[in-house]
């Protein structure tokens, strides 16, 4: 009995063991079951995740094509799984490329196989003038129009200038439209002003020629673009670059910094971006493809643009001010040698003795904020004394250290007891009232240019405004050069400000309560943001503490407002009796050739880095694959 | 007496075991089969769910699918608050994988999945739920060809917008994302004899957030 008992006991235990390893077994492959739907959305995931790496590695920014080849390895981890390129391929003409890509979670894999393709850029015409007045004669048989043409394209001009100088009262718009209509019959002409140019722009991805200008100063690569510093008559055959489709090209830079004049018997051809800052008169031969970019100074008031028998492919752009006479610049310095700032104004005034707090320039000490005039120089009127915009900052001797007192301060920081290192930064405060300025700056005999606007090209990290630290002493030489007095701040006694540091407190005296100034330097001297001024800043490195200021501004005073009106008014009988000629003069020979191709202004943008190229996505296809399925 | 009082104790312990081992038995039949309906419910909803989510995701836009049919539509049954039919136009996989390059061919269709009841009702293990029957119709260009894909007792299209609110109807376009949802369950099995049914939750759900790739 003892012995049957024993059996089954054991019968019972294996029956048992068996039994509830089956359960297990069954729980398990639930369990797997349920994991291998879950792996799936982690593998489409992944998939979606390795999609995004590659779009990121298809096109060379230095040619903006498709890669022939992708720089990813074909294996790499991506959104939690295992990513494996299967396939990369380009169409017969590198616009279109296909990739495979895969991606392994677990037991499960997906695959996306997608086209993308080069899109081709919008562009508003053949030409864009930002003018406030253009008029054109251009012979019989001369082409200028679009290729491909379509409803939005043709020949824009910008007037939003003929409104802010209040033109309308001598010069008639619907005259200027009817002119370059006549003169241009086979293109439509529209003439827009503000948000809906605006609008054209944005939408044909149409940028200014000043952001075009911007843009090739600041990737002007020295020894391979060409920069002509004054007018400049091509002699026998010039040629920049090489002519070639899309691709095929070796655009350049080509800046002339005055007249352009092609003369008879002479040649000029290149691909790239062509900037002239004054007149272009074409009489021999000229091949061009890409952007011709006529750009005049503020004070031209007439610009001419003969484009003769010149053929362009590409797009003509041309930007002219040409705004009424009405005031000046004028430049602020101020500076705290130890970088403290009690007040905004600083160290006080240059003639001020610290030791007796008592000479004329020691206002910054006086009882009442608004006796505190304490700049520590000022200049009224700068470029008329300068003779131009061009502003420079020399640590050695130069003409206009009487104005901007660099080399002086310059000097004094480096007498003050350790400062013999001192590192500091250059910053430009303010730049969306840059004035239009180009810069030059030199530190240690490297010089690097470019625009205001778009900040340093080697600069502190993420602040586009802001140099990387240097050794005071190894500062040669900044100049600003300011293209436009109306894109400065508009400064003027009786304003009121909106700056955030314009305090009613301070508000007696020169100044009333809302803040509107009626002496406008002292009022500076109050306002941390020197009132939204351009300001060329020298700062500590070590902690960013200010030690010198120069603001320039576009500046009126009372008194001089009728001296100003006068000259208006003269500068408007001028242009309405014809005695002066204004505006932009368009004209062209029969055998011009002016079109606008989408290649070759892709081709320009892309050499100034304003991209041009925009990859589309044409289509992709998922799938669930098995993962043995993933082929590498 | 003794060893009569020991066969005795032996006789009454092992048909002890002997009755646990056959309640241990039956209740392990019953998990059993409990496990293997949910298993297979488990491969059923994944299988049709992964069909749902790669229409979903190959889903086609107006200018793709020029000439074949949009648009992305999607309906309610307000009684049972249940999607009762969805219909797009995306690429549909024509072939199974190739073997020796592991690709599948796909072609631009209209697809439709149909949603309607099937009249019974099944024992869930908590509650009792309306049966469906799903269907998948394809039309690759010649004319739709209708064919069941499961049946169902829950089916969920949700087109969301990129503030997470739900959609439905006529889409003018193609939804950012899409979250589907999928409810099988097989009838609870009873012991013989007795007619008993767990009170196991046989409900299996799947579930897939899309992204569609042409969106």
């Amino acid at each position: 009995m003892g012995r049957f008992l024993l059996l089954v006991l054991a019968g019972a235990v294996i029956g048992s063991y068996v039994l509830s390893g089956s359960v297990l077994d069954r729980a398990s492959a639930d369990a797997g079951v349920a994991a291998n739907g879950q792996n799936r959305s982690l593998a489409r995931e992944a998939a979606e995740a390795a999609q995004a790496v590659v779009v990121g590695d298809l096109v060379d920014p230095a040619t903006g094509r498709f890669r022939g080849a992708l720089t990813l390895p074909q294996a790499f981890q991506a959104g939690g799984g295992q990513a494996t390129v299967e396939d990369y391929s380009l169409s017969a003409d590198g616009r279109e490329a296909t990739v495979r890509v895969a991606a392994r979670v677990g037991t499960a894999a997906h695959r996306f196989t997608s086209t993308y393709r080069l899109s081709p850029i919008d562009w508003l015409g053949p030409m864009v003038l930002e003018t406030p007045y253009a008029s054109a004669n251009v012979e019989p048989g001369a082409t200028i129009r679009s290729e491909p043409a379509s409803g939005d394209r043709g020949i824009y001009v910008d007037v939003s200038r003929f409104d802010d100088y209040d033109l309308s009262s001598f010069l008639s718009e619907m005259e200027m439209a009817q002119d370059l209509r006549r003169a241009i019959p086979g293109e439509p002409v529209f003439l827009l002003r503000g948000p809906a140019m605006a609008a054209a722009r944005d939408a044909s991805r149409t940028p200014t020629a000043a952001d075009i200008r911007a843009e090739a100063i600041r990737t002007f690569r020295a020894g391979e673009d060409t920069r002509i510093e004054s007018d400049h008559v091509v002699s026998g055959t010039e040629r920049y670059g090489s002519l070639g489709d899309f691709g095929s090209a070796d655009p350049r830079i080509v800046i002339i910094k005055g007249d352009l004049r092609v003369p008879f018997g002479a040649r000029l051809e290149g691909n790239g971006v062509l900037i002239v800052e004054g007149d272009l008169r074409i009489q021999g031969d000229m091949t061009w493809e890409g952007l011709v970019v006529v750009s005049a100074p503020e004070d031209r008031q007439h610009v001419e643009v003969d484009l003769g028998d010149a053929e362009l492919r590409g797009s003509l752009l041309v930007d002219q001010e040409a705004p009424p006479p009405g005031g000046h610049t004028d430049l602020t310095v101020f500076r705290s040698l130890d970088g403290t700032w009690e007040h905004p104004a600083g160290d006080g005034r240059r003639s001020c003795d610290p030791a007796t707090v008592t000479g004329a320039g020691c206002a910054r000490n006086a009882p009442t904020p608004s006796a505190q005039s304490h700049h520590y120089e000022h200049t009224h009127r700068v470029d008329n004394r300068l003779g131009s915009r061009r502003f420079v900052f020399h640590a050695t001797d130069n003409v206009q250290q009487q104005y901007t007192r660099f080399k002086e301060t310059v000097a004094d920081l480096l007498a003050l007891p350790g400062n013999g290192n001192l590192e500091v930064v250059l910053e430009f405060a303010n730049p969306d009232a840059s004035g239009a300025a180009d810069y030059a700056l030199t530190i240690d005999g490297a010089t690097e240019t470019g625009v205001i606007a778009s900040g340093f090209n080697v600069h502190s990290p993420g602040e586009r405004y802001v140099t990387e630290p240097f050794k005071l002493r190894d500062f040669d030489e900044l100049v600003v050069d300011v293209r436009s007095l109306r894109m400065l701040e508009r400064l003027w006694n009786g304003k009121t400000s909106d700056s955030p540091s314009c305090d009613p407190t301070w508000s007696v005296g020169p100044f009333v309560a809302g803040c509107t100034i009626n002496e406008r330097v002292s009022a500076l001297s109050h306002m941390r943001d020197r009132d939204g001024a351009l300001t060329i800043r020298v700062a500590r490195a070590s902690d960013r503490a200010p030690l010198y200021e120069a603001a320039l501004y576009w500046h009126t005073r009372q008194d001089q407002s009728a001296e100003e009106e006068a000259a208006d008014q003269r500068w408007r009988e001028d242009i309405r009796s014809g005695t002066a000629d204004y505006g932009t003069e368009l004209r062209a020979a029969s055998g011009a050739d002016i079109r606008l191709d989408l290649n070759q202004v892709q081709t320009a943008l892309q050499r100034i880095g304003l991209g041009g190229v925009v990859v589309e996505h044409v289509q992709s296809q998922g799938e669930s694959i098995r993962p043995e399925n993933v082929r590498p | 007496m003794i060893a009569q009082l020991d066969h005795l104790i032996a006789v009454f312990v092992g048909a002890f075991l002997i009755l646990a081992l056959l309640v241990v038995q039956k209740r392990t039949t019953l998990t059993q089969a409990e496990t293997t309906l949910s298993q297979v419910s488990r491969v059923q909803a994944d299988a049709m769910v992964e069909v749902l989510a790669q229409d979903v995701e190959n889903v086609l836009t107006p200018d793709l699918a020029s000439g074949t049919g949009f648009p992305f539509e999607i309906r309610i049954d307000t009684a049972s608050g249940q999607t009762s039919s969805l219909s797009l136009t995306t690429l549909v996989r024509t072939t199974v994988a190739d073997s020796a390059t592991g690709l599948a061919a796909f072609t631009p269709g209209r697809v439709r999945y149909d949603l309607t009841p099937s009249g019974r009702r099944i024992w869930t293990g908590l509650d009792s739920a309306d049966v469906y029957r799903l269907d998948r119709s394809v039309d690759t260009g010649a004319g739709f060809d209708r064919s069941p894909l499961g049946e169902v007792v829950g089916f969920d299209v949700a087109a969301l917008t990129p503030g997470g609110a739900r959609r439905i109807g006529s889409l003018p376009a193609v939804p950012e994302q899409l979250a589907l949802s999928l409810a099988v369950a097989a009838d609870a099995p009873t012991t013989r004899g007795d007619g008993t049914r767990s009170a196991r939750d046989r409900i299996v759900r799947a579930e897939a957030s899309v992204r569609p790739a042409n969106r």
